[in-house]
């Protein structure tokens, strides 16, 4: 098995666990303020120290990693549930519904998508659930043009225009044969705009516009920290390390399942 | 020729009946925001036909297309003074900053690209390999204050934040843009150095770089002569997409240096529901990322003159 599959994946199953954990059992609680407490460095107690209300950073962390996963898993779901049809759809049809469809994510391509992001959920109020659409949103044609792509290919192979002159419909077809044939591609997209869109999330929290407090998020938990950079340095640090290794795992698994399910891309 | 600048235009227009679409349908009245939660019925009447709102939707889209068609962006209801100043001055901070991340990104990306490529396999192409998977998972923001640790606060060799103002010369000026350049730079140098890898990688080993071997070129005359000249059309693809990346980007950016750029223009003119800024600044940064790719394209002729007689790559 490749490296990058293995670090990837217990990466990600750490990011995950962490979050589930999260769910039942945190070392304090991710709200729970002591200012007596506040900006304590890394001890026995607090793991990774407190931050400026004395809330402890392991466990906001914690916190942070399901809310994190909550708005781009939906993120990825909208896009996903929206694209992939819309992208097998031009596939099968052609014509003009694909000259269509392109041109409208050529369009959707133009706008620089966080900026958008920033954009409606700032308008449309922040918080996690706006953050959710506006991030999945350029989801959208991300996958409509992957679905597209792959779907164009298996739409040419032997055993479709097999299935077609003993008679099934474009739509069996579109569900029974292609879509299996590209779930595979998809899997790939979806760890990839996974890991894009916690980053993003990360980025609208940063600005005030994700996640709101009290419940925890990386990117605020940063522009809290930026404040106390003088003091407490290292507040600073361990929230962005752990937006990194979840990126880095989330890439390197999709890496991974894209060198194991395509081996012609092997060594590149 | 034609069709192309005919596609483009039809592109613009559609990006901007987009932008007014979408500020049309989020709630936020600019009138009321003006006025406040207090404001009586009969002035926010008054206030919205003052600033026209209570005109139908299609005729201010009409009524602003034409207006930018002429170089008019309006005026800004909070500031009152025309857009086009607004947006004149600030981007004074924020284009400088996006050529020289840009500039800095492809200056890092190339060489190491092509370095790793050559080294292919070897212990230096995994070390790089991995420094740049780090790279691409950082967010820009974070690897801003990290900077912002190291060179302001431990080493104190720059300023933590603000901008020093083109006022007083190019120099202070330019220094307190190289640390959120950098910020910007490095996550897209990573990923651009990854794409001229692998496309250095898949010209090395065609027929054409044998030849070139066969014929007695050294192995770095092969690798710069030939290799790298025909790797650069993905690279320069990239190079186009990332254009858009660096533009959101500095939105996040210009927050974690508190630059007075068209990111906190945009963040500001939507906390005051200053609609025709937003509008403007977003249909003048789609403009900005459609006109880019179309100038890829010329690139791409002048990379590969196969292209400018209708052959395919």
């Amino acid at each position: 098995m490749k490296p990058s599959l293995v670090v990837g994946g217990a990466l990600t199953a750490l990011l995950v666990g962490m979050a589930l954990l999260s769910l039942v059992w945190t070392p304090y609680s991710p709200t729970g303020i002591d200012i007596l407490h506040k900006l304590a460095p890394p001890s026995a107690t607090h793991l990774l120290g407190s931050d400026s209300l004395g809330r402890d950073v392991l466990s906001m962390i914690m916190a942070g990693a399901r809310n994190s996963i909550a708005v781009s898993v939906i993120a990825v779901a909208v896009g996903a549930g929206i694209g992939v049809p819309l992208g097998c759809l031009a596939a099968a049809k052609g014509g003009m519904v694909n000259e269509v469809t392109m041109r409208a994510t050529d369009l959707a391509f133009a706008f620089p998508a966080l900026l958008t992001a920033v954009m409606i959920t700032a308008l449309a109020g922040p918080g996690a659930t706006n953050a959710m659409i506006a991030i999945g949103i350029f989801n959208i044609p991300v996958f409509t043009r992957v679905a597209r792509g792959a779907a164009i290919v298996i739409w040419q192979r032997d055993f479709v225009m097999a299935a077609r002159a003993v008679g099934k419909t474009r739509w069996a077809i579109a569900v029974g044969d292609v879509l299996p044939n590209i779930a595979a591609v998809l899997l790939v997209q979806m760890t990839i705009q996974f890991a894009l869109g916690i980053i993003a999330d990360a980025g609208l929290s940063y600005v005030g516009l994700g996640t709101q407090p009290p419940q925890p998020s990386w990117g605020r938990m940063l522009n809290d920290a930026q404040t106390y950079i003088f003091r407490a340095p290292l507040l600073a640090v361990f929230p962005g390390a752990a937006i990194t290794l979840a990126v880095l795992g989330l890439n390197l698994l999709g890496d991974g399942l894209r060198d194991r399910l395509d081996p012609r891309l092997r060594g590149r | 020729m034609l069709p192309r600048l005919i596609g483009l235009l039809l592109t613009l227009l559609a990006a901007s009946a987009v932008v007014f679409f979408v500020l049309e349908v989020l709630p936020g009245d600019p009138a009321s925001v003006m006025l406040g939660t207090g404001a009586q019925a009969d002035n926010l009447a008054a206030l919205r036909h003052q600033m026209g709102l209570d005109q139908p939707a299609w005729w201010r889209y009409l009524a602003w297309i034409g207006h930018l068609a002429t170089g008019d962006f309006g005026t800004s209801y909070t500031y009152s003074v025309p857009v086009a100043d607004l947006i004149r001055e600030r981007a004074l901070v924020s284009v400088p900053l996006a050529l020289m991340a840009i500039t800095l990104s492809t200056a890092i990306a190339i060489p190491v690209g092509v370095a790793a490529a050559a080294w292919r396999g070897g212990p230096r192409d995994l070390g790089i390999m991995g420094v740049t998977q780090l790279g691409v998972a950082m967010p820009n923001f974070w690897l801003g204050i990290l900077l912002i640790l190291l060179f302001a606060v431990r080493l104190a060799w720059f300023p933590a934040s603000g901008f020093a103002g083109w006022g007083a010369g190019p120099l202070p000026a330019l220094r307190s843009l190289l640390l959120p350049a950098l910020a910007l730079a490095l996550p897209q140098a990573a990923i651009l150095s990854r794409v001229t890898r692998s496309a250095v990688l898949e010209t090395l080993d065609e027929d054409y770089v044998r030849t070139a071997r066969a014929k007695g070129l050294g192995p770095a005359a092969a690798l710069w002569r030939h290799a790298v000249p025909n790797a650069l059309i993905p690279v320069v693809t990239i190079l186009g997409l990332q254009f858009s990346f660096l533009l959101a980007g500095t939105v996040i950016i210009e927050n974690v240096f508190t630059l007075p750029g068209l990111g906190r223009l945009m963040l500001q003119a939507i906390a005051q529901r200053d609609l025709i800024v937003v509008q403007d600044l977003v249909v003048l940064l789609a403009a900005s990322v459609i006109l880019v790719n179309f100038a890829v394209d010329f690139v791409y002729l002048a990379l590969d003159p196969r292209l400018r007689h209708g052959g395919a790559v």
